[in-house]
């Protein structure tokens, strides 16, 4: 028969023998891991999806990364074979021509959470003394990313890559000795193309690694900007967080199985046909309007009043309202361009046929 | 620390705008057009002519053919553009060029580098099955004409592939609802 006492009993007698065992094993840990470190009050606010973006752009860059490593065992960084192997393993390679799919989709997701987190930032002013260098440290973060979309769109070698390379070589004319090695006279022993390959799987992501612990490191001391009088342990930050982690994770994989990303025939040059990857339409719908003045002024523009928000906003007051006035209708008219160009007909610039 | 946000406040934007002004200056504007080379084939044969097309140059301008790699910097020819800035000319790719990577370019009377496109040499003699120096099997032919379509790839999908992403898919949603739920239990989510 079933006897519920002596179950319970036991039951209590095996708890308090497995204990001291369980005790020990956590203080082992906690000794060499740290892991109470983890326990940092943080304001409960800070649980917020909206207060998550930053971290889950940090996820989408780590899909990037793995799925990244994956691909530069497949692809050929040379002028002549990188068309080729990029066919060839979205032909010839199941798993692999997922990963890259993947790689293309989070890369879209790295690029919206990224400009939802600025958003994000911007409207609650969690730039303001002493987060200075946070909102800065992020900007070139925003800006390595935009360098890392642009180099990975010309690994294709596809039309639209040929295209995207004769507008950073136009560009790089105009940079002085800062974009020598965008010209494809730089050094006769490396190719444009592999020069890119380099910045962007070693130079780009190093640069952003960096930026990143440092962006880190001034969060972890400065804190996040939630006003919040209620304080919880940092930890009870991260189970929402794995949560929001999958979901980005599972939405990524469904689109890179439901639309996989497509590839051009190999490029030629002198022709304009294409139009850019999304995250760059608004520098093409200023180029359809102001020519080559417009392709160097558009970047110029957001980032030079990203750099001045901190600026100018110091505190309540007419700047301020200026500054968030400024920043919505900059936010808009970028959507805008967006929605334009991706609208209107496709466009040839720098003389090039169409 | 506030030292050091003092010293990001006064130092940083000044930085920034530094930066800005050093990419955005006109330091090096172009004296001249910049024209493109089309050669028959990217994959070049050393000791074969080949048929190379520019367009795009100045009007009646001349120009110098080269090759240059780490192999060396070889010499291909002179020519001068027509009244549309376009040439059509065979070149001979010297038998010495030594296998590798090479850029064709047209260089402008004042030295300066107009066009360029990559392209392969291969030795003369046959190759062996298989590969050329930069890993392309087979010879790459400039394309005719560009296009802005999407290849008809058929892109490659396994069942397992396929259906393990999509267990894969199903098992993070669950488990994220269910982390979702333990953190609500926890922590108020607001």
């Amino acid at each position: 028969m079933f006897n519920v006492g002596s179950a319970t009993r036991s039951k209590e007698s095996m708890t308090m023998g497995t204990e001291p065992i369980v005790r020990a094993r956590q203080g082992w840990f906690q000794e060499r891991f740290a892991r109470t470190a983890l326990d940092y009050p943080v304001p409960a606010r800070a649980n917020r999806l909206d207060f998550m973006l930053g971290a889950l752009t940090m996820v989408a860059l780590t899909l990037l990364a793995v799925t990244g490593s994956v691909l530069i065992l497949y692809y050929n960084p040379t002028p002549l074979g990188a068309h080729d192997s990029v066919q060839y393993l979205i032909t010839g390679a199941p798993l692999v021509a997922l990963l890259r799919d993947l790689h293309v989709w989070g890369a879209s997701a790295a690029l919206i959470l990224v400009f939802a987190h600025l958003a994000a930032v911007f409207w609650r002013r969690g730039f303001r003394r002493p987060r200075e260098g946070l909102w800065w440290t992020g900007v070139i973060l925003l800006a390595l990313l935009f360098g890392l979309a642009f180099t990975g769109t010309v690994l294709r070698a596809d039309q639209e890559a040929v295209e995207a390379l004769a507008h950073a070589t136009a560009g790089a004319g105009f940079a002085g000795p800062l974009a020598a090695p965008l010209r494809p006279d730089f050094t006769p022993s490396t190719p444009l193309l592999s020069r890119l390959y380099g910045l962007h799987i070693a130079v780009l992501p190093l640069a952003l690694v960096a930026l990143m612990s440092l962006h880190l490191w001034l969060i972890r001391h400065l804190g996040v900007s939630a006003r919040d009088d209620v304080r919880v342990p940092f930890r009870t930050h991260l189970r929402p967080l794995a949560a929001f982690a999958l979901i980005l994770t599972a939405v990524a994989a469904a689109l890179a199985l439901a639309f996989p990303g497509e590839l051009l025939a190999a490029g030629v040059g002198g022709y304009e046909l294409t139009k850019p990857f999304w995250p760059f339409l608004w520098i093409y719908a200023a180029e359809n309007l102001f020519g080559m003045a417009g392709m160097l002024l558009a970047p110029g523009v957001l980032f030079g009043f990203l750099a001045l928000v901190p600026v100018a906003d110091r505190k309540d007051g007419l700047a301020a309202r200026a500054t968030r006035v400024a920043g919505v209708a900059l936010f808009v008219l970028m959507l805008a361009a967006i929605a334009y160009a991706a609208l209107a007909p496709a466009q040839s610039h720098l003389g090039m046929e169409m | 620390m506030a030292h050091l946000t003092r010293w990001i406040g006064g130092a940083g934007p000044a930085a920034i705008i530094a930066l800005g002004l050093m990419v955005a200056s006109p330091a090096i504007a172009r004296a001249h057009e910049e024209g493109v080379l089309r050669p028959a084939s990217r994959t070049l044969t050393a000791g074969d002519s080949l048929a190379l097309a520019g367009f795009k140059f100045g009007k009646s301008a001349p120009l110098k053919i080269a090759l240059v790699g780490l192999g060396g910097r070889f010499a291909l020819g002179e020519v001068r553009t027509d009244s549309a800035g376009a040439f059509d000319i065979r070149v001979l790719v010297p038998e010495g060029a030594a296998a590798g990577s090479y850029r064709l370019v047209a260089i402008a009377s004042d030295g300066d580098e107009v066009a360029g496109v990559d392209v392969a040499v291969t030795p003369p003699a046959a190759e062996p099955a298989g590969a050329h120096a930069d890993g392309t099997h087979g010879a790459v032919d400039m394309p005719d004409a560009p296009s802005a379509e999407p290849l008809p790839l058929v892109t490659a999908r396994s069942s397992l592939v396929t259906f393990g992403t999509v267990a894969a898919i199903v098992f993070a949603l669950m488990l994220a609802v269910g982390l979702l739920r333990s953190a609500r239990t926890s922590v108020s989510l607001g």
